[in-house]
């Protein structure tokens, strides 16, 4: 494969490539992806911390193999959120610095937001119905005393003119106990 | 300019993306965005004898799907322990990975952060807790940008005296 090939390749592919130098800098292999513009700064990558110098124990090692490191989250220039890797790579005594999307972590993302959000959201409910519940109580015991100061109303007559307020007086009472009953159920099931 | 690692340590949801995103671009979003991985950030303070340059890990919060790396700790200076004041489950959260952290890394500087003072109406966590804790204590929002810089100074200070 002829250089040119694999710098197109590469760049295609969303790689950006380093060699790293005796002297510890780096030299850009091929142009680097737009994704990774951002990150190139001086090119010494001091925002790697300890993953330079656990690259570099790894190439002192000198033996043919690859180390990762990541998912590292970066956002793009309107906002969204991607993810790469970092590889150290050996290869043919030559040391490398590798970054890469990382569509994996991308994924992973989706998923845990959508099952974060949910526990977020529940967790949020449960806290409201426990901060609620005293004052449930109050409205459900007044509502009971409503209820019973009903009953001890004189039997109603078929002529008696407030039948029909003392009737639905009565129903509203039951289902306001009826609702509270649901809402402590749907609270404790939290 | 000196350099210095801090990470964000705490649970899922608590704000240590929003107050990394304060204390570095002064911008919040009421939107929550759950970080995979880590998110590396830099920032320069001013302290009164140098300059420092902070390279801030906000790191993912850790809960049943994703437990934190101790591994990511490497090399750093400080942390923040963030905690969501609205649960109380994130203090548990916040000092179980302190404890991980001391053992990972050693003794450096932390300080633990009560985030979300804007919705105090609703805090789970008393005041007798808070002042149990056995590290300082900061109260911030990331909302309303409530003592974010102070508590990303005063721990480069910290760690700079250190």
């Amino acid at each position: 494969m002829s250089d040119d090939l694999l710098k197109a390749l590469m760049s295609g592919l969303g790689i950006a490539a380093f060699e790293r130098r005796a002297d510890g800098s780096f030299a850009m292999v091929a142009p680097v992806p737009t994704w990774f513009q951002r990150l190139l700064g001086d090119g010494t990558f001091p925002f790697l911390g300890h993953i330079l110098d656990e690259a570099g124990r790894f190439w002192n090692k000198g033996e043919p193999m690859l180390r990762e490191w990541g998912p590292c989250a970066e956002v793009d220039e309107v906002g969204r959120q991607f993810h790469y890797k970092v590889s150290a790579v050996t290869m043919t005594g030559r040391h490398y610095l590798i970054f890469q999307l990382d569509p994996g972590a991308d994924r992973l993302q989706a998923m845990l937001q959508k099952v974060r959000e949910r526990e977020l959201a529940t967790e949020q409910e449960a806290a409201t119905a426990a901060k609620a519940a005293p004052s449930m109580q109050v409205v459900r015991e007044t509502a009971e005393e409503f209820r019973a100061l009903l009953k001890q109303w004189p039997s109603p007559t078929s002529t008696d003119p407030l039948l029909e307020l003392r009737m639905a007086l009565s129903l509203k009472s039951d289902e306001l106990i009826r609702r509270l009953d649901a809402f402590a159920r749907q609270s404790a099931a939290h | 300019m000196i350099q210095k690692k801090i990470c964000m340590l705490g649970g899922f949801g608590v704000g240590k993306t929003s107050l990394v995103s304060r204390f570095v671009h002064s911008i919040f979003s009421d939107k929550y965005l759950t970080t995979v991985g880590v998110k590396i950030e830099k920032k320069s303070v001013k302290l009164e004898a140098q300059d420092v340059d902070l390279i801030v890990w906000d790191l993912h919060g850790e809960d049943e799907f994703q437990k934190l790396h101790m591994s990511y700790l490497r090399g750093s200076a400080g942390y923040l322990l963030v905690v969501d004041a609205t649960r109380r489950a994130t203090l548990d959260t916040a000092l179980m990975l302190h404890a991980k952290a001391q053992w990972a890394i050693g003794k450096v500087p932390v300080m633990l952060v009560i985030n979300k003072t804007d919705l105090e109406s609703t805090w789970a966590l008393d005041q007798a807790t808070i002042d149990q804790l056995d590290c300082p204590v900061v109260k911030t929002s990331a909302k309303t940008g409530t003592h974010v810089e102070e508590t990303f100074t005063a721990l480069a200070r910290t760690m700079s005296a250190g």
